[in-house]
């Protein structure tokens, strides 16, 4: 009877092990435009890594400009009022806290000698460096990983799970969860095991990676930063942008942050909270004299009137107001700039013209509120973000920087409060440890509003700064 | 290996795109009969088979000449087929007691089934039947590699292959054991 009777796997055997089947057309369509999105991808991944290169060279000079500069007059964004990190990166400490699964605890955790006598049956790797750990968890579940190579095991005893996954699979278990990842080199996509009742086991590839980023994270900031305006014309005043562009030019300083950021979801995230920058610029050739030398000057008649001792000093930002009724005062003559200076004390050494800088600095907190975009997620994240800021205007200063030294001369007149600016930036992630994330975030700021009332130019401020940090997610 | 294939896979290292899709030309045939067993449907196979072959064009640098290249890439598309369906099914029994049987044989009459039934019966299968089945039968490999593979014990996957067995049988006799077990309550 069983002579004409078959098994019913060699049926199946033999008539699928040699089947053939054309895939439908549009597989491949799926697959190259995948692979064409990949190479862009890599395309941009490196363009970026060239960018962040040249910004954080570039951000790296301003800084050693900026302290070559000397600039120790500034109170509000003097280098020693903003807390700065180390250039060394801390190696994290590898972390020691058993895994658990579910709601399982590791109750006991053995050194490697002691593991190392575990009895056979048990099925536990071997573990034979010095950042093994074994952990042995309840009866039914015994978990064994090795700290500092790049895979680690979850074993079930009696249901025999051996996963093994890779080392980026292994930091993303110690954050949170137990990944597991069912195929060694295969698999890419860790899945969260769950062990939802005795004897089910649930994997849900849903609750991966992406669930483990935490919704909100806090970060601290610094940048170099590089400012200058942009002038635009409201009416034919005395001088032309020209004019002002031929000796004003911009200004490096330190920036600081602190902001919040919630994620929405996978790709999107807002930003916002609170950085203090310094937005101006430097006004080139100015002429200083000694008391002696303005008396010579007043003799041979090169100035043609004491009344220049107390005239305003003009600029693309608006009339500096001296901020004292003695001397030295900033004065204006044909295009040149005056100082009157009678003290000796601070110019009684000069014994001829000296040109000078003037910065003329206006201190904003400005809040950003910034949609960003994830281009790019994983240990390594690219992001785009844009949005507006609101700027409170809440320090103005004019500082002449003379010889290495700076000295608050006065004020700028007619500079609005409240300003709007525009922001867009891009942003470079790299996760450190855990829930520590390093940043690098250029960022262009403009103003929509200009920062001057009057005057027949409006000025329209910008900054270029380069963020650098470090964000922590809970 | 051919020289030709050869060729074919230096250039798809190379990330040459024509070479890639001659290499997809020669390998998509048996690579989606094989996608089509584990998927219950084309159009699942279909995204077994997209996905199984960007995984054989980034991992290809890591093939290393030995064995079958084919076989290789056969290898990565049971495990994309497997992941892909862990992933959407999400769910392994633990700890299931096997059930002996003993009759898994059919009447030669009854084997006079074309490939597009014999796939249709198989894609029929719950998941995790089928994929013990394709395992098993068509694959070759016993029940220690499948625990390994898909983290269920072998004792499940014993069960699971002989529920599939049962099934497939059913299928060909025209009865389900369902409604057998029906006629049996009634009775």
């Amino acid at each position: 009877m069983s002579d004409n009777k078959q098994h019913i796997d060699e049926l199946f055997r033999r008539g699928l092990s040699e089947h053939r089947s054309a895939p439908p057309p549009e597989v491949w369509g799926g697959i190259s435009s995948h692979l064409s999105g990949k190479r862009r991808r890599r395309l941009l991944l490196y363009i970026a890594r060239i960018a962040a290169a040249g910004l954080l060279l570039l951000g790296s000079g301003g800084i050693m400009y900026y302290f070559m500069q000397g600039n120790t007059g500034d109170n509000y964004l003097s280098p020693g009022n903003i807390a700065t990190h180390s250039a060394e990166e801390e190696v994290p400490e590898l972390r020691r806290t058993p895994l658990s699964v579910g709601k399982e605890e590791n109750k006991n955790l053995l050194p490697v000698s002691e593991a190392a006598s575990w009895p056979e049956e048990s099925n536990v790797m071997a573990g034979n460096n010095s950042g093994s750990h074994k952990q042995k968890a309840t009866e039914d579940f015994i978990i064994n990983y090795e700290h500092g190579v790049s895979k680690t095991g979850i074993q079930i005893k009696d249901g025999t799970i051996l996963p093994e996954y890779p080392e980026l699979a292994l930091q993303e278990t110690l954050t949170a969860v137990l990944s597991v990842n069912i195929n060694p080199g295969l698999v890419d996509t860790p899945v969260k095991p769950i062990i939802t009742e005795p004897g089910l086991l649930t994997a849900d590839a849903g609750t991966g990676v992406r669930d483990r980023r935490n919704r909100w994270s806090a970060a601290v900031m610094i940048a170099p930063n590089y400012s200058y305006r942009t002038l635009s014309s409201i009416n034919s005043g005395s001088f032309t942008k020209e004019h002002y562009n031929s000796f004003e030019s911009g200004l490096m300083s330190v920036s600081g942050s602190i902001n919040l950021n919630y994620r929405i979801n996978d790709r999107f995230s807002v930003q916002s909270g609170v950085d203090l920058l310094r937005m101006g610029q430097t006004i080139h050739r100015m002429k200083i004299f000694s008391d002696l030398l303005y008396k010579d000057a007043m003799t041979s008649g090169g100035l043609t009137n004491i009344t220049y001792s107390r005239a305003s000093f003009s600029n693309s930002f608006g009339s500096i107001e001296p901020s004292y009724t003695g001397n030295p005062t900033p004065a204006r003559a044909s295009n040149y700039y005056y100082l009157n200076n009678s003290n000796q004390e601070y110019y009684g050494q000069l014994d001829g013209y000296e040109t000078e800088d003037i910065i003329q600095g206006l201190y904003y907190l400005q809040t950003p509120v910034l949609l960003k975009y994830h281009l790019i997620n994983g240990k390594t994240g690219i992001t785009v973000s844009g949005g507006p800021g609101i700027n409170l205007l809440i320090g103005n200063r004019v500082i002449l920087r003379q010889e290495g030294t700076n000295l608050t001369i006065g004020h700028t007149r007619n500079i609005n409060r409240v300003s709007v600016s525009g922001i867009v930036a891009v942003g470079i992630e790299r996760r450190l440890f855990n829930n520590i994330r390093l940043l690098l975030e250029p960022r262009f700021s403009h103003f929509i509003s200009p920062v001057n009332s009057t005057g027949g130019l409006l000025s329209l401020p910008y900054s270029f700064s380069v963020f650098g940090g470090l964000s922590y997610g809970f | 290996m051919t020289d030709k294939l050869e060729e074919i896979i230096k250039g798809c290292i190379k990330g040459d795109r024509q070479s890639q899709e001659d290499l997809y030309r020669i390998l998509s045939p048996v690579m989606y009969a094989v996608c089509l067993r584990y998927a219950s449907d084309a159009d699942e196979a279909s995204d077994f088979m997209q996905e199984g072959f960007i995984r054989v064009f980034t991992k290809i640098k890591s093939y290393r000449n030995e064995g079958s290249f084919e076989g290789w890439v056969r290898r990565i598309m049971v495990n994309t087929s497997l992941q892909l369906l862990r992933k959407n099914r999400k769910m392994f029994l633990l700890n299931e007691e096997i059930i002996e049987s003993a009759d898994y044989e059919i009447s030669e009459s009854q084997c006079e089934l074309d490939v597009a039934d014999l796939l249709k019966m198989v894609q029929g299968l719950p998941d995790n039947q089928r994929l013990v089945f394709n395992l098993f039968v068509i694959e070759g490999y016993n029940h220690t590699e499948i625990a390994d593979m898909t983290g269920m014990p072998e004792n499940t996957s014993k069960s699971h292959l002989h529920r599939a067995r049962t099934a497939l049988k059913d299928m060909i006799t025209g009865s389900s054991e369902k409604e057998r077990h029906r006629k049996r309550n009634n009775v």
